[in-house]
């Protein structure tokens, strides 16, 4: 089942809303890869599509929104297709998942030991008490301290960061191949998410699962993924390494997110801002998202260009490449 | 220490040892009455024209220092001294006449703008509450103001949910503005913002400054912002100021290892050359357990036996450079 082809291949999806004001389309033909072990960051602004790119691959998208067309395909096998029983043994065993507010995973009325034991049973033959074992081991491996105790304790009692650790373990639980990290940091303050990112590099080393990270946070992607999605307007609009893409943006709204970052060398002068501000998915013009704000917006921008190699192995999606 | 950061030259407000304190409800008989020190002994001044940024993690106490110097949260004790008048002990009609000097932008611009109220009478209010225009230079100022944050005159007729988030934040710069200031602070003004936007309103908020000669005090949890925008930063620690500088030798020598560690987990810096990347144990005390001496020993690697028994404080390690730790420029 595990062939020679990607962990994780997503192509040409699309996860539409229904609205009064007509269809939303949240996503817009969107393709990527993950391989066994690699990591890709999915970077864009609010209503990029980034976060409802990973709920359809989760199948965790509710109505009004479906997912229209595209495959997605997880180890071979296209979930879209699976029955949703079967979906299931993959989510939480196969695919682990972190979402930024750990309170939201979180059920308040039980500890967080008894949570991760279940999640270990719902997907493995154990016994209450070994699994119990395993939770303090889990608990262990994402740096909580006096784990033994730390088990017995309800969520309440946790911090921020804490509590993000709690659902890295029950995301490890049963050694996932791919992890899932949808804005996993950004309830935390800098040192916390210092603490969490690190905690999940060392894990990548350890325990050899892929991970796509969702972010807003260009400079997390930048630290944490070799692969970078760039999103916006529920399309793909640069893809490369993080090197490539972060070092060297090609895409005009790529370029655009970058200068806007404010930085050292950039003090003492304006911030090159791209003007006007992000569509509305309701409001999204003809062809290219970008094209109303882009400074380098033509007139075949009317028509949304196919992702292009502009000769470094990267794709751009831009009438300029 | 009231004195020591205070820059030369003409300084516009100063906050001289402001204390913030509330008690902790509850308690049982003979158990003395405890209270969480949020702000606990702050000490700055801000030069006409300046910009002085503060950063500090959830729960530092910054945005109850922002409120308290605001006169929106009861001080403990300290003064908060503007243009030579302790604005704490103010009358509440000399306080009239001080407050449209001293304005506020917040970060929710939703929260802080009320959505019955329509774009015109929300940036009127201040002038109207005031009293000392007429309608139709009420009128005039408003349109002026609205111009220069670049909201378009039908704007105006509109209610604040008709607009994205950029738009919302400059609708709160223009309630500031109307009533022609001199200082603004401005707590978190562009955390909620997508990053294109926020390099708008960046933009926006400089070039205000150098058109009206504002003095900002700007309170960000985001490192990169705040090394952008500002002259001199203060850093905050559990309700104290653990360091201030310049922005530049703030970011380029940190004295105090807190700064170190936050300045370090800066993200998008990991692989920069020349970056160690400190990564803190532990969280930030519980405010109701206060370690002894310097708050912040606890998560320190440098930490000794002085650390647990003497406050560190705040004092010039160079010129311009203040630090509150036993060891910094010791090294």
């Amino acid at each position: 089942m595990t062939g020679a082809g990607p962990l994780l291949e997503v192509r040409g999806l699309q996860t539409h809303f229904r609205s009064p004001a007509g269809l939303v389309r949240a996503v817009d033909g969107v393709s990527f890869d993950v391989g066994a072990g690699a990591s890709l960051g999915i970077v864009g602004e609010s209503g990029s599509g980034k976060s409802v790119t990973s709920l359809s691959i989760l199948r965790l998208v509710e109505p009004p929104g479906f997912v229209a067309a595209g495959q997605i395909r997880f180890a071979g096998r296209d979930i879209t297709a699976l029955p949703e029983r079967e979906f299931r043994a993959i989510r939480g065993r196969d695919i682990g998942v972190v979402f930024q507010d750990p309170m939201s995973a979180l059920n308040p009325v039980y500890t967080v030991g008894a949570q991760v034991a279940e999640a270990i049973r719902a997907h493995q033959d154990m016994s209450r008490a070994k699994a119990m074992d395993r939770a303090v081991e889990l608990f262990r491996t994402v740096g909580i301290p006096a784990p033994e105790r730390r088990v017995h304790d309800y969520p309440h009692k946790l911090s921020g960061g804490m509590r993000q650790r709690v659902t890295i373990a029950m995301a490890l639980a049963n050694e996932p191949r791919l992890l899932i990290l949808d804005e996993p940091t950004t309830a935390l303050d800098a040192t916390i998410q210092a603490q969490i990112l690190d905690l999940v590099l060392s894990l990548r080393q350890r325990v050899n699962t892929a991970v796509l990270l969702i972010t807003h946070d260009i400079g997390v992607v930048r630290d944490m993924c070799e692969q970078v999605v760039v999103m916006y307007g529920g399309r793909v609009m640069e893809r490369g390494t993080a090197a490539q893409v972060t070092g060297d943006p090609r895409h005009p709204y790529t370029r655009g997110l970058l200068a806007s970052i404010p930085g050292p060398e950039k003090r003492g002068r304006r911030l090159d801002a791209i003007g006007g501000t992000v569509p509305s998915p309701r409001h999204m013009p003809p062809g290219c998202p970008f094209q109303p704000r882009c400074p380098r917006a033509m007139d075949v921008c009317s028509a949304m260009p196919a992702p292009r190699d502009p000769g470094d192995g990267r794709a751009v999606a831009c009438w300029l490449y | 220490m009231d004195e020591a950061t205070a820059p030369p030259g003409d300084v516009l407000i100063e906050v001289r040892n402001l204390k913030t304190h509330f008690p902790v409800p509850g308690g049982w008989l003979g158990q003395a009455r405890r209270a969480v020190k949020a702000v606990d002994g702050v000490s700055f001044a801000i030069r006409r024209g300046e910009t002085f940024g503060l950063v500090g993690e959830s729960g530092s106490g910054k945005t109850t220092l922002a409120r308290t110097i605001m006169r929106l949260e009861r001080h403990h004790a300290g003064q908060v001294v503007f243009e030579g008048e302790d604005v704490l002990a103010a009358s509440p009609s000399r306080m009239k006449a001080l407050r449209p000097h001293m304005q506020m932008v917040f970060q929710d611009p939703m929260g802080s703008l009320d959505p019955r109220m329509r774009v015109f009478d929300l940036i009127a209010e201040g002038l109207v509450i005031q009293g000392a225009l007429g309608r139709a230079d009420i009128r005039g100022r408003v349109e002026q103001v609205a111009g220069i944050v670049g909201l378009r005159r039908e704007h105006l007729a509109r209610y604040p949910h008709e607009f994205s988030g950029g738009q919302r934040q400059r609708i709160g710069i223009a309630r500031a503005l109307a009533l022609r200031p001199k200082f603004v602070l401005a707590d978190e003004p562009v955390s909620a913002l997508d990053v294109s936007v926020q390099a708008q309103v960046l933009n926006l908020l400089s070039d205000l400054q150098r058109e009206f000669g504002l003095t900002f005090l700007f309170i960000a949890h985001d490192l990169a912002v705040i090394e952008y925008i500002s002259d001199r930063v203060g850093v905050m620690y559990f309700g104290r100021l653990v360091e201030v500088a310049s922005a530049g030798d703030l970011y380029a020598d940190p004295l105090m290892p807190y700064t170190q560690a936050l300045l370090s987990a800066m993200p998008g810096t990991r692989h920069a050359a020349g970056r160690q990347r400190i990564v803190l144990g532990g969280e930030v005390p519980s405010p109701l357990d206060p370690p002894s001496g310097c708050p912040f020993r606890t998560r320190c690697w440098m930490a000794q036996g002085v650390c647990a028994e003497q406050d560190p404080p705040l004092r010039q390690v160079r010129p311009g450079h203040w630090a509150a730790c036993h060891f910094a420029g010791a090294r």
